[in-house]
This record gives C-alpha cells, sequence and structure tokens, in this order.
C-alpha cells in the first residue's frame, strides 16, 4: 500500500456550531447522506479498501449509525478515538504514530470533489515530494452568499500561495491576517526561483499527501499541533533551510540557545537512496536558467495540485454547507451517484411541485400544492398544504404546518414550524418549535424559544 | 472594400498615417564612466570600434521607427556632427532629428523639454543612446495600440506605457547589478502591479495589496530592463505635470502609488528572442561588447556594419574579426572573440583574447592582451600586459608595463615603463581642475608621485570621482567593471539572510526574531540610537516574537559579538577581538539594563558556550571574550567560577579546559585579596 489514508473525522465544526451541538459534524446530512460519506465514497472509487478515520469519543456512535443507516460502505473503516478533544490535527498524527506504516493521505470529513486522486498521487510522485496539498479555486457562490442566521457575509480571508514557474511546488504560504503591509521573502528563494505566481483566490482543501518521515518530524517536535496552520507553512518555510554548520564541521556541534528543542528537520527528510542517484544520473532537471542540481538540492519539496474547472467544496461553514444542499444534484453528477430526486416512499399530494434540482428523502410526507425548489428534504418529514420551500435544506423529522413560507433557510432535525410562518434567510436549531404566523428574518433560532 | 462604412474608413486612413516616433535620450545623466566622458559624450564611445548611438539608430531603423528624435545634452555638439555626418543624414525612411539642451540635468528634464517642443504625435518609442538591441519593436507597439483600443477594460485603455523586458535568470553574465529589479505583474493582463529596484536587502517586500486584489500575480525576479519603453502621448504631459519626475523609476513609481489617483496604467512585455543590452557602466560595456563579438546581437555585428570610411571587416572561426590592412607579424596569436580594427600592426609573438583592438594601433611583441578594450591610434610596447582594462584614444602603454584589472586609461594618458598600474586606477592626462586648492600636494609633487606610480616616461593622474554626487544609486556597484563574477556569491554569502540560515535548529520564532535583532543593532549604528530607544526597541521586538526573557540575555550577547565579528571577518583575531571590545564598551548601558543578577550572567555564558561552539571565531576568541566581559564587570569572578564548576555535557568540555587558565587566574586572583582581607584584620 503506497499510500495510508486517513479521514480527519473528529473536529468539532466550529464554525458550523449552531448545527452542531448535538450532531458530530461528520454526521451532518448533506443531501441525506453524512458529510464524511463523500471522502469514503471517494476513497472507494480511488481503489483503497482500507482507511483509518479519526473520530471524537462522543461522536463515534452516531457517525457509524449515521453511516450504515443511508449508504453502503465497502471501505474497511478503522475507528480511532481521540483522547483529548483540544488536540489539533497534528497532535492527531502524532497519536496514532504506531498505526503509521507508510506515507500519508490526509483528507478531511468535510471535502466534496470530483478529483481523481491519481493526479495528486502523480504530482507527489513526480517529485518525490514531502508533502502534496489540493488546491481548489472557489467557486465565487461559495464565498458570496450570505449563510442562513447572518446578516452580513463575512469578509473572506484570502491565504497566498507562491507557485514556482510550473505552478506546481509551493514556495512560500501566507495568509492574509498575517501581514500588516508588506509579505517579505527571501532575496535567497527569488535567485532559486526567480519567477514566482502568487495566487490567492484558492482554498486549501486540507487534502494532503504526506511522507511518513513528516510524522516521525512531528513526534520530535511536539509545539506544532495543526497541520493546516502549523505544520504545513512549517515545511514550506523549511524547504529553503540549509544544513547546519555542524554537518560540514564535524565536532562543532550544537546551535545557541534552543539547545532543548533542537532537531534538525534535515535529519528526518531521508530520501530514498536509489531514487535519489537516479535522479542525479538522469538528465531531467526541474528547473532551467541555472546551472543548480535538480531542486537546488532542496530535500524538502512541498507541491500543490490546483484543481481547475471541476467540482470541489470544504462544506466547513454554514453558508458552504447551505449551498452544498443547494446544489446537491451538480454535486451528485459530478460524484456519479444516482439517486432518484424523490425518494420512491414519499408521499406526494396533489398540485404539489418538487423540482428537479431537490432532493427528498424516504418517509416523507408532502401535502397539497406545495412548492419545492432548490431544496433539500430529510427523512420523514412532515410537510402541510400550501408550503413553499425554496433555498433551503429540511433535516430529519422536521414538521412543517400549513401555509409556510420558507426561504434559504436551514431547520435542524425535530422542528416544528407551525401555521403560517415565514422564514427568510434562517437557521433554526435541533427541536425548535416556531410560532403560528411569525415572521423571521436574518435569525439564528437555536435557543429555547417562548411559545 | 465597398462595402464598408465610409467612417470606418476614414478611421482606418487616419490611423494609416500615424508616424512611428521614437525619442533617443543620449546622455544617461551620470559619471559613470568619467573621466573617458569628460571629452567624449557617452553614445559616441566606441564599441566594438562603432559608436555606441549608431548601435541604437540602426535598432530603431530597422524596427520601423519613422522618426527619431535624438535628445543630447552633454557635449550635444559632438553628437549634432556625428548625425549629420553620417550615414543617416542621408536616409530616406527614416528623419532623425537632434534635439540640444545644455540645461537639463535629468531624463525628466529631457521629457519635459521635449514636451515643450510637441513634435511627438502619437505612440512613440523611449530608449536611452547607449542601447543595444534588435528587438521587433512593431509588435510590442500593436500590443500596446490594442490594449489603448479595448473599450472593455479600463485598466488596459488606460495604460501609458509599456516596458519592454527580457528574461536574464539571476547569475546571468549580462544582468546588470544596477538594474537588478523586481517587479509584480498581473497574470492575465500584464499590468505592472509593482516595481522595484533591489539593492543588498535580504528580503524583499511585497505590498499586501498587490496580492490580494489580483488572483493571479507574477513575481519576476528573472528580468532585466531593457529601459525601452512604448509610450503613449500622455507621458510627456505627465513628466511635465510631476516636475519631480527625475527618470523613468520616479515616474513608474509615482503612477503606481498614485493609480487610483491618477488612472494611468502601465504593463509590461516579455520578449524572448532577440538580444538587448545597455551600456550603463563599465562591467555593462564589457559584457554587451562581448555580446556583439559574439555575434548576440545579429545583425548588429561589427562585420554587417562599416563605418564612414568604408571599413570593411572579415569574421573568421572562433569570432576574430580583422581588416583587410591589419598587419600580423610573425608567432601573433588571436585566440578568439578579437575585433582588430584597420590599419593596426601587431608585433611577433603577441596574444590576443577576447578583447577590441581600434583602428590604427600599435602593439609591440610579447604583449599579452586579455579582455581589454583598446580604442584607435594607441601603442602598446614590448613585452606589455594588458587585462581587462579600457584604453582610450592615442595612448602610450611604454615598454614592460602591466596594466591590472578594472584599469581605464583616458585620452592621450602614458604609462611606463617598467610599471605595474594598480588595478582599477582610473587614469586621465590632465589633472582635474577643481582639484587645485584642498590639495596639499603641490604640483611638483602631484607629478612626482604620478612618475613613481605610473613610471617615467609617463602623463597620468589619478581621476577622483566627485565626492558629492548627489546620484543616489551611483556609489552601489561604481567599479563592478573587472571584478568578475564571483562577487555575487561573496556578497551572498555575507549577507543577513544566509547567516541566519544557518542555524535552522532554532525554532522559528526565535530564529526570525534574532535576525531582526541584529537587523535592529545594525541599524542603531547606522542611525546612531540612544540606548534607551534600543532598549524599547528590543522589548518590543521580544513582544513579538514572544521570546523568554532568559533567551533575549544570550541573544542579545550574542548578536553584539557577532556584529563587529561579521564586519572584520577578514581581519587578524586580534583585530577582531578589539572590535568586539569597542561594541561592548558601546553597548555596555544595554548589556547592564539586560544581564544584571546572577542568573542572567549564567544564562548569557551558556549563550556564550553555544556561540563558541557554532562558531570557530568565537570558540578562538572566548577566553578573551570572558576576560573583556569581567573587566567590564559585566561578568562577576564567582559568577565564572560557579559557571566553571557547573556539572557539563560531554561537548561543553573543551570550552571548560580552554577557560582554565583564566578561571584558575580568577580564583587565584580572589584568593589574594580575601588573603588581603585576612591580613589586614
Amino acid at each position: 500500500m503506497e499510500f495510508q489514508p486517513i479521514i480527519m473525522a473528529a473536529g468539532p465544526g466550529s464554525r458550523l456550531a449552531e448545527l452542531t451541538s448535538k450532531c458530530p459534524k461528520a454526521a451532518l446530512l448533506i443531501g441525506n447522506r453524512p458529510m464524511v460519506w463523500y471522502p469514503i465514497n471517494m476513497l472507494e472509487k480511488a481503489g483503497f479498501e482500507e482507511a483509518i478515520i479519526i473520530v471524537d469519543m462522543d461522536g463515534q456512535a452516531e457517525i457509524q449509525r449515521v453511516l450504515t443507516e443511508s449508504c453502503s460502505v465497502k471501505l474497511h473503516l478503522e475507528y480511532v478515538t481521540v483522547s483529548n478533544t483540544d488536540d489539533g490535527t497534528a497532535d492527531v498524527l502524532r497519536e496514532i504514530k504506531s498505526k503509521i506504516k507508510t506515507d500519508l493521505l490526509i483528507i478531511p470529513c468535510d471535502l466534496i470533489t470530483d478529483i481523481s486522486l491519481h493526479n495528486i498521487a502523480n504530482l507527489h510522485r513526480t517529485h518525490d515530494a514531502s508533502l502534496t496539498m489540493l488546491l481548489s479555486s472557489l467557486p465565487s457562490q461559495f464565498y458570496e452568499s450570505v449563510a442562513p442566521g447572518a446578516r452580513s457575509k463575512k469578509p473572506l480571508e484570502k491565504d497566498f500561495f507562491g507557485f514556482d514557474e510550473k505552478r506546481e511546488r509551493i514556495l512560500f504560504t501566507q495568509s492574509e491576517a498575517d501581514v500588516a503591509e508588506n509579505i517579505s521573502v527571501k532575496k535567497s528563494i527569488f535567485k532559486k526561483h526567480p519567477y514566482m505566481c502568487v495566487k490567492s483566490g484558492l482554498t486549501d482543501c486540507h487534502l494532503y499527501l504526506m511522507k511518513k518521515w513528516v510524522v516521525d518530524y512531528l513526534v520530535e517536535n511536539e509545539s506544532l499541533a495543526y497541520i493546516r496552520t502549523e505544520l504545513v507553512p512549517h515545511l514550506v518555510r523549511k524547504q529553503f533551510s540549509k544544513t547546519k554548520v555542524k554537518d560540514r564541521l564535524p565536532q562543532t556541534n550544537q546551535s545557541v540557545i534552543s539547545e532543548n528543542q533542537k532537531m534538525d528537520i534535515l535529519k528526518f527528510s531521508t530520501e530514498d537512496e536509489y531514487a535519489a542517484d537516479i535522479r542525479d544520473l538522469s538528465s531531467w532537471n526541474d528547473h532551467h536558467g541555472d546551472m543548480a542540481d535538480c531542486y537546488h538540492g532542496d530535500k524538502i519539496r512541498c507541491y500543490g495540485y490546483i484543481q481547475e474547472g471541476g467540482l470541489c467544496l470544504r462544506t466547513n461553514t454554514v453558508s458552504s454547507y447551505s449551498e452544498a444542499n443547494r446544489q446537491i444534484q451538480k454535486i451528485f453528477t459530478h460524484t456519479g451517484i444516482e439517486t432518484p430526486h424523490l425518494h420512491p416512499s414519499v408521499v406526494l399530494q396533489k398540485k404539489s411541485q418538487v423540482g428537479a434540482d431537490c432532493v427528498v428523502a424516504e418517509g416523507t410526507e408532502i401535502g397539497e400544492k406545495v412548492s419545492i425548489k432548490r431544496s433539500v428534504i430529510g427523512r420523514n418529514c412532515k410537510i402541510g398544504d400550501h408550503v413553499q420551500i425554496v433555498n433551503s435544506t429540511l433535516l430529519d423529522n422536521v414538521i412543517v404546518e400549513d401555509g409556510c413560507d420558507i426561504k434559504g433557510s436551514i431547520i435542524s432535525r425535530k422542528s416544528v414550524i407551525h401555521q403560517k410562518c415565514e422564514i427568510t434567510n434562517c437557521l433554526v436549531g435541533p427541536g425548535q418549535q416556531l410560532n403560528t404566523m411569525g415572521k423571521y428574518k436574518d435569525e439564528m433560532i437555536v435557543y429555547t424559544v417562548d411559545i | 472594400m465597398a462595402s464598408k462604412s465610409r467612417g470606418k474608413q476614414r478611421g482606418e486612413d487616419i490611423q494609416q498615417e500615424d508616424v512611428f516616433q521614437a525619442v533617443v535620450i543620449a546622455d544617461s545623466f551620470n559619471v559613470r564612466f568619467a573621466p573617458i566622458t569628460n571629452e567624449k559624450p557617452k553614445s559616441l564611445l566606441p564599441l566594438a570600434n562603432i559608436p555606441i548611438l549608431d548601435y541604437t539608430l540602426e535598432f530603431l531603423v530597422t524596427a520601423g521607427v519613422q522618426e527619431i528624435f535624438v535628445f543630447c545634452c552633454h557635449l550635444a555638439d559632438q553628437i549634432r556632427t556625428h548625425i549629420r555626418q553620417s550615414k543617416w543624414s542621408e536616409c530616406s525612411s527614416c528623419t532623425i532629428t537632434p534635439v540640444l539642451s545644455e540645461s537639463c540635468m535629468s531624463m525628466g528634464d529631457a521629457l519635459r523639454e521635449i514636451h515643450d517642443k510637441s513634435v511627438i504625435r502619437s505612440d512613440f518609442v523611449l530608449v536611452f543612446g547607449d542601447t543595444v538591441a534588435n528587438l521587433r519593436l512593431q509588435d510590442v507597439l500593436q500590443e500596446h495600440k490594442k490594449r489603448l483600443q479595448d473599450k472593455t477594460n479600463p485598466q488596459n485603455k488606460n495604460s501609458v506605457m509599456t516596458m519592454i523586458f527580457q528574461k536574464v535568470p539571476p547569475g546571468h553574465r549580462s544582468r546588470n547589478k544596477e538594474d537588478d529589479i523586481f517587479l509584480a505583474v498581473d497574470q492575465t493582463s500584464n499590468r505592472v502591479l509593482h516595481y522595484q529596484r533591489v539593492r543588498e536587502q535580504s528580503k524583499l517586500q511585497i505590498p499586501v495589496d498587490v496580492l490580494a486584489d489580483n488572483l493571479d500575480v507574477q513575481l519576476r525576479y528573472d528580468l532585466l530592463d531593457s529601459q525601452i519603453s512604448v509610450c503613449s502621448p500622455e507621458v510627456l504631459a505627465l513628466f511635465k505635470d510631476n516636475f519631480d519626475y527625475l527618470n523613468r523609476d520616479h515616474f513608474v513609481k509615482g503612477l503606481l502609488d498614485n493609480e487610483d489617483i491618477m488612472e494611468k496604467t502601465i504593463h509590461m512585455c516579455v520578449l524572448n528572442d532577440g538580444y538587448t543590452g545597455r551600456v550603463s557602466n563599465l562591467q555593462m560595456y564589457d559584457t554587451v561588447s562581448r555580446d556583439v563579438i559574439c555575434r548576440w546581437s545579429y545583425p548588429l555585428v561589427p562585420d554587417t556594419q562599416t563605418d564612414n570610411q568604408g571599413q570593411i571587416i572579415s569574421h573568421n572561426r572562433h569570432n576574430i574579426y580583422t581588416s583587410k590592412d591589419v598587419m600580423l607579424a610573425k608567432g601573433c596569436v588571436l585566440e578568439q572573440n578579437v575585433l582588430v580594427g584597420r590599419g593596426t600592426r601587431i608585433g611577433s609573438n603577441t596574444r590576443i583574447t577576447d578583447s577590441v583592438i581600434g583602428k590604427d594601433c600599435k602593439i609591440g611583441s610579447d604583449v599579452v592582451i586579455e579582455n581589454a578594450y583598446i580604442w584607435d591610434g594607441v601603442t602598446i610596447e614590448d613585452q606589455c600586459c594588458v587585462d581587462t582594462a579600457v584604453i582610450c584614444d592615442n595612448v602610450v602603454v611604454y615598454a614592460c608595463t602591466s596594466v591590472g584589472p578594472g584599469c581605464v586609461l583616458s585620452y592621450n594618458v602614458k604609462v611606463g615603463p617598467s610599471v605595474k598600474i594598480e588595478a582599477r586606477s582610473r587614469l586621465q592626462a590632465a589633472k582635474d581642475m577643481d582639484d587645485d586648492f584642498g590639495d596639499e600636494l603641490t604640483e611638483a609633487d602631484q607629478d612626482a608621485v604620478s612618475m613613481i606610480n605610473y613610471g617615467s616616461k609617463s602623463q597620468a593622474f589619478l581621476h577622483q570621482p566627485p565626492e558629492d554626487s548627489d546620484d543616489e544609486d551611483n556609489d552601489l556597484v561604481q567599479d563592478m567593471f573587472g571584478l568578475g563574477i564571483q562577487s555575487e556569491s561573496s556578497t551572498e554569502a555575507s549577507s543577513l539572510s544566509e547567516r541566519s540560515s544557518d542555524d535552522e535548529a532554532m525554532l522559528d520564532d526565535e530564529e526570525l526574531f534574532y535576525s531582526e535583532l541584529l537587523d535592529t543593532f545594525v541599524k542603531a549604528k547606522e542611525d546612531n540610537y540612544n540606548t534607551e530607544n534600543l532598549i524599547l526597541e528590543i522589548n518590543s521586538l521580544k513582544h513579538t516574537y514572544n521570546i523568554a526573557i532568559r533567551d533575549l540575555y544570550g541573544m542579545v550577547m550574542k548578536g553584539l559579538i557577532e556584529i563587529p565579528l561579521r564586519d572584520s571577518q577578514d581581519l587578524e583575531p586580534g583585530a577582531q577581538l578589539a572590535n568586539v571590545k569597542k561594541n561592548f564598551v558601546r553597548y555596555k548601558p544595554l548589556i547592564l539594563n539586560y544581564i544584571k543578577s546572577e542568573e542572567s550572567q549564567l544564562d548569557c555564558l551558556h549563550a556564550l558556550e553555544d556561540f563558541a561552539l557554532s562558531n570557530k571565531t568565537v570558540s578562538t576568541l572566548l577566553v578573551k571574550l570572558l576576560h573583556i566581559l569581567y573587566d567590564a564587570d559585566i561578568l562577576s569572578e564567582v559568577v565564572l567560577i560557579k559557571w566553571h564548576n557547573m556539572e557539563k555535557e560531554e561537548e561543553y568540555k573543551a570550552i571548560a579546559k580552554q577557560v582554565a587558565p583564566l578561571i584558575k587566574w580568577l580564583e587565584e586572583a580572589e584568593e589574594e585579596t580575601s588573603d588581603e582581607e585576612l591580613g589586614s584584620d
């Protein structure tokens, strides 16, 4: 096995807090399938037979239940629970070190994409990379749409990625939030890569291919807690670090001050001897313009695969979650899932219309003269007469009484919307009761509402 | 044709009447070629025996320019006469008009002058009169015009300039160190977003806005600025309006900084084929000459061009160019890349390589000439040796003289016999006029000095570059000529970035902090901070990088040692030590501010210990350093002894051994004092 897939499904989903208070993030339904099913599906299609899935102690049962309930999973999943919920993603890797035998493929549970993993793997293999990551240019609707329950959209924080001339190797990363006026880049990097492309519209999909030594290094270097925010920038920076003086001059080892934490990353980044020899002997070079060795002798190399076109989104915020549900049919076609948009068990009364871009799950009853467009309706919902649902997501067991008008909202499980409510752009938490004739706009209805 | 509307036809007619114009700035407004340019304008200096200006004009005429304005300033008459006598005067496809103005001080003044004359009617090409190029300007012009007609994108429509670049990666020979530029360009539109000249700094700063406002930005450090640009006529007006623009850099920077107000944009294009080079300094003179000899600038090569006397030059293997009437004595060798002008005689057993020799020169026998540029009428007697030098018209080098690398011998200079001219001297035949007073040497003394330095038959005086040169980039790379390519790597080695990356094992914060700390020290020295401000700076740095106070002690001490050591790298250990000591004295208040308690002294000692392990110089100097610190009352003997007696790890043992004598001395001294105390009791 070349890569060992690890699905990170223990995240608390802090940006989806209103939805995840009673349900682990990975088990949230998108198009009536749990979020984590999408990466599992991708792995299955790429031919993987087993995977490690990192889950929260509390969430494991729920995730397992939802997975078996809503879809069949052929992949053999090994559930690993994290002991400490505050652990970062890199901490998790450190914890499961004993299970890691080969290079890693790390996938977040909230990634929905139709990209073929082979493309990323090929880039990783070509350059014998230390780290390869998937970057995607966000479709504009994902950051332009207003999240249900929020009055204004949040400004999007941009990440800058500096690439080499071929737009493959990552030379620097920097988040817009971390810099004031100027970004400074060492001139020595420009000497090696005088042509650099900086892209600002890319999102890190949190999908990484990683050498096994990186985990060994993590075990030594305990200060790195998160993959995205700490480990990746660290590795990208270390690409251009040089072998220390002490390796060249034996005897005079030890650097100053950091005597407690000294560990040279270059000691870990061992390359396959034969691969290095082959590269030395071959006439192939990754750059031109100077006479330097391939990769300028850099042992650590980080690459980024930029996905152009296709489908790639992360459902880690309320707005992207609701947008994913709105575009569910597109997602289904891209990922090759065949689901009828109306489950055979759905009871549909006369004169009701359900758009072809909707998904309605089993056991749901829909009353007369109902119109549903661009929406997802969960299991065992009851929708009364004369209801209009547009651009919305209804999770399982929601009851919508007659004459309601729901636009651009998310209604969580077991909520009851009483008659003639008008809900626009709201987020309704689980188990809420909304008053008859109530009018709600841009609201976050999460805690108990007085009736 | 008939189907087209009349209006459109008229539009086309107007376009066809556009005359392709060019402005040549035949002055560089600096003294990089002094003293040669005191007598001849730079654009008339011979490059491969042809005046540089001729290359520029040939390039423009070949590129289809129909009207050229040559702006002359310094020694303008010579340029006017040259143009009048040249073949261009009767060129039918192109008219060349010299524009004379002796009062201009900068390129900005020149463009303002041209604006006042209102001769420019359409898009034009702006070049310097020292450009050798064979680019296809028509394509760039078309691109520029197309951009202006783009109604959909205001940024395209508002473009006033298209700068032309060539891809030249760092380290390339023809990369001009003065024109080391760094550029941010929008990927899709080729709009210039940021333009900066790279100096000695180890890090390049890119404004965040530039990256945030554009999805796809190219950062280019691999470009050579040809200083050729296609401009809209508005450029002249903009120069007129902003009289503080002195050169194109100011213009570009001004436009980019005020893009929202002025609403003007600048674009660029990279030409991948073709050649361009600017003879902006001696180093570039060397590079461009060689490129011409090696035919990179084809068709602008010696054998295709004839001067007004119909000089015909033949091209042979190994890039040897000779005129018909050149006399080569028996046994003389022209190795490669050599151009010899008409009427020159070369003696026997003389060896010449990578050089240009002008008309009517006399070269003796057993002479070695390498990489030299010898102009017309020069006499070089027997057994001379010339390496990497420029020798101007009518110079005489008497027998057995050796001219070192980087020398410039101006017109009519005589040197020798049997002397060695020191490398990088610039000699002229007459004394500097304005140097008379202020100089303590009398004239006779000066003559005597020059006799000693430059030989008994010499007529040569050292050229003193003007000291009050206000051209800020003048001093930067003045004399790269004759230094060779290695200079780049040597400056590299001492640069801060490399140094800080040596200590990679430090955690990043500490690493960053330390490099910032070093920068702060350097800055403090330059700007003469007082101690309080320096302490404030360091404390704020400490907070930014979240450095423990104990680590700070060590790093401050390390920094105070490292900086003077770095400045005096090549000196004797004794001198290095003196430097460090001076630094300690200077920053004593600072040290005392941090290192007070016994504990902090210990921390500081540990840091020194580590530093000594990682740095050889420090380890040899360690004992002396400790002594200095002890003498300065920064470290107390109690602490030193305590430190020495502490349990050591294996690698520190050597150090302990090394400092043992010092400690012993301290202990004895202490005993003595305590003995005395006892005695007094």
